[in-house]
């Protein structure tokens, strides 16, 4: 009888165990793994995460007129298990904390994020390249002495052209010396 | 009537039963209240996963392997992961190596707590499982809050783990194993002598040890048969030489060890826990990876339920020719023979879950 | 009667099938129904052990071969209207299983699914959303209001 009264203390004083939901909005953690979001500006389409991503959630395709890719996340297919996250270079597909996913049958084809993310154009021979995003240039080639703006908008080839012609004035000035 | 009782007749039990957790198919053939006869058939959880692995590289199967089953959800990649850093040597950091351990243990509380719930509530003892239930919500909120979800934590990944764990989280999760202990000492005192909880499970489902040696058991169910086995102390791995903690043994064999067993285990996690998080070292969360070579590797762990077996062939490409693993449900299924003979009906269910048995690990 | 079933709140009950699930979403679905700290009782529902009862039907996995015949079994017996829902990834497109040799799903090509409640697992209070959704559709086709569409309702046993 002495126990159950206690318990019955303790009950009173801690309070109800019910969560509030779905009268109040429910916590959720900061580290919470819940609906992937890719911010297409970071992406390079390497398509790492594809490879990562265990049942197939992630697509990536070149559009019909062959200027940009199509970026496609089936959240009814991913598994939100933040592989995609982990290994992405450029970190620009991440998982939100957005956990309100029921939906009604209708919407099923509907449950997906899809980005489409253009190329550039190469400034020398015109064909289609993604661009390193100008934050991650401006991170890897923070300590080079040659100005890269022009060089990225061009493609490997066009690239590795310039760099010879590039060379080639240097020697030029050396010769002149 | 009693005619009726007297000869022996087959009851069919599940798949769909309430009481079991998982699709299993019982045939028991009963004489009166007794059961002389239990066939199993099973296969209905087979997803066909060592094929899929066959076909998926060797990361997306780490995903793969988490979702064998969710309650040892983090053991199967751990060791799916330890079998390739065998095979190509790689060296796992040692911040990463606690806490890989971390994890293993966080999931052993859960676990263990799942099935000492459910035993309760087999037995219809409502208000202590929900008791349980809510104990175990501790578990579930770390695991939410340090890793992102409630059953899958998605901690290990190849040489390595994927999310480090700050002093702030540390400090939460201190203050909730601190809460958590404070009840299971409650929870364990009911469980070892609670009368109505004693005289269900006392005695039931035998299995004495030199069975248990004989069928070859593992985990909390060897251990509750008095036979001490432990991976973790067996054939260190990890960290764990550099950890103390005892193995947990009960003598009687019983539904009751074993349900103490798991117990008494959950104060160990609790404590190795507490080691992690004081000697935690600094250091890298990955080593660099190397390419895989073509070989062939190996590795073992003691998963909840007991010891888990991880084997890896690889040719010189990212996917496996072959993934096979053991698990310890396997093992502990076949026991079941034995403790049911000649037992009551309405222990069946009892029985089952004593040995914790995780159909979909042994199904794939 | 009308004004009967006008003021009386109905209350669905619940029932769930396991067509194959890694226990994750299963687990799930048990401590959601059953302790307090989410108590589904609170929004009028109730888990029921016999499919014969159910209002609501919640399946997880992601129907594997052997579990088939049985599934479909049981959800014919469950009395119309009914509302399913499919719980976690599983169910939904097949999840990290899609293209196994034994895997069936997704669900929907046998057993009309009416809410989808992806994650792997869901989190409950994700689940008890996905059942509020149900529990609007089964009042709706109780009322009448949404088509309870019968017909189109059938599955084919092999
Ligand atoms: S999201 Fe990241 S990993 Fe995926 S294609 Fe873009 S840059 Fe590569
Ligand atoms: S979280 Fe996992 S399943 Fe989802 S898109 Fe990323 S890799 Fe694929
Ligand atoms: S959706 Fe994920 S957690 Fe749920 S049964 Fe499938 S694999 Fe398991």
């Amino acid at each position: 009888m002495f126990r159950f009264l206690k318990l019955l203390g303790k009950n009173l004083a801690q309070g109800p165990s019910t969560d509030p939901f779905p009268a109040k909005e429910a916590h959720t953690p900061e580290r919470f793994r819940g609906r992937v979001v890719v911010n297409p500006e970071q992406c390079v389409g390497c398509r790492i995460c594809h490879h990562m991503c265990a049942g197939g959630a992630i697509r990536i395709e070149d559009n019909e007129e062959k200027t940009g890719y199509n970026f496609t996340v089936w959240h009814n297919t991913c598994a939100l298990c933040g592989m995609c996250r982990h290994y992405c270079p450029t970190k620009a597909i991440t998982l939100s904390t957005d956990w309100h996913n029921a939906h009604t049958q209708e919407d099923k084809y509907d449950w997906a994020a899809h980005y489409s993310i253009p190329y550039l154009a190469c400034a020398g021979c015109g064909a289609h390249i993604r661009m390193l995003p100008p934050q991650l240039a401006a991170r890897l080639y923070a300590h080079s002495p040659v100005d890269m703006t022009d060089l990225l908008k061009l493609c490997p080839s066009c690239r590795q052209l310039a760099a010879a012609r590039r060379e080639e004035i240097s020697n030029d000035t050396h010769e002149q010396e | 009537m009693s005619e009726a009782l007297g000869k022996e007749f087959t009851l069919p039990l599940g798949p769909m039963h309430v009481a079991l957790e998982e699709p299993m198919y019982f045939k028991v053939t009963v004489e009166g209240e007794r059961v002389r006869h239990v066939e199993i058939t099973s296969g209905h959880v087979h997803r066909g996963m060592e094929a899929l692995a066959t076909k998926r590289n060797l990361f997306q199967n780490i995903v793969l392997t988490e979702r064998v089953c969710s309650l040892c959800s983090n053991s199967h990649p751990l060791t799916y992961c330890m079998a390739i850093e065998n095979l190509a040597g790689i060296e796992v950091p040692r911040r990463a190596q606690y806490l890989r351990v971390l994890a293993d243990e966080i999931k052993r509380v859960a676990s263990h707590l799942f099935n000492v719930a459910i035993l309760a509530h087999i037995i219809g003892y409502k208000s202590l499982f929900m008791h349980v239930m809510e104990v175990r919500e501790i578990m579930q909120d770390v695991k939410e809050t340090v890793y992102g979800n409630r059953m899958d934590l998605a901690a290990n990944t190849l040489g390595g783990v994927k999310n480090d764990v700050d002093a702030q989280l540390f400090g939460y999760i201190t203050r909730s194993l601190q809460r958590l202990e404070g009840h299971m000492q409650e929870i364990i005192d009911i469980y070892a002598s609670n009368p109505m909880l004693c005289s269900r499970t006392v005695g039931v489902g035998v299995l004495p040890k030199d069975e248990a040696i004989r069928y070859g058991l593992v985990g909390p169910v060897a251990r509750g048969s008095g036979l001490a086995v432990d991976v973790r102390r067996d054939a260190p791995y990890g960290i764990y030489p550099e950890l103390s903690f005892n193995v947990i043994t009960e003598t009687g064999g019983d539904v009751h060890s074993r349900a103490m067993v798991r117990l008494r285990e959950v104060n160990e996690s609790i404590s190795l826990i507490r080691q992690i998080a004081a000697n935690l070292p600094e250091g890298k969360l990955t080593a660099p990876l190397p390419v895989i070579p073509a070989g062939q590797g190996c590795a073992r762990t003691e998963a909840p339920r007991g010891e888990l077996f991880y084997f890896i062939r690889t040719d010189e490409s990212d996917i496996p020719t072959r993934l096979k693993w053991r698990v310890p449900s396997y093992m502990n299924w076949d026991a079941l023979e034995v403790m049911m003979k000649d037992c009551a009906v309405a222990d069946v269910s009892l029985i089952v879950n004593s040995i914790d048995p995780c159909v979909s690990c042994t199904e794939r | 009667m009308n004004l009967f079933s006008d003021i009386v709140v109905r209350s669905p009950w619940l029932y769930r099938i396991n067509a194959g699930s890694c226990n994750g979403c299963d687990v799930e679905l048990a401590t959601t129904a059953c302790i307090p700290r989410y108590d589904v009782e609170r929004l009028g529902c109730r888990y029921c052990g016999s499919p014969r009862h159910a209002d609501i039907v919640l399946i997880t996995g992601p129907l594997t071969l052997r579990v088939r015949d049985k599934v479909l079994r049981v959800w014919q017996e469950i009395p119309e209207p009914k509302v399913t829902v499919a719980v976690g990834i599983c169910p939904i497109s097949g999840g990290v299983f899609r293209g196994g040799h034994s895997i069936e799903g997704p669900i929907d090509r046998y057993i009309p699914v009416d809410v989808n409640v992806p994650g792997c697992p869901p989190r409950p209070q994700s689940i008890m959303e996905g059942v509020l959704l149900a529990k609007k559709i089964w009042l709706d086709r109780l009322n009448g209001i949404a088509p309870g569409h019968k017909e189109e309702r059938h599955v084919s046993l092999p």
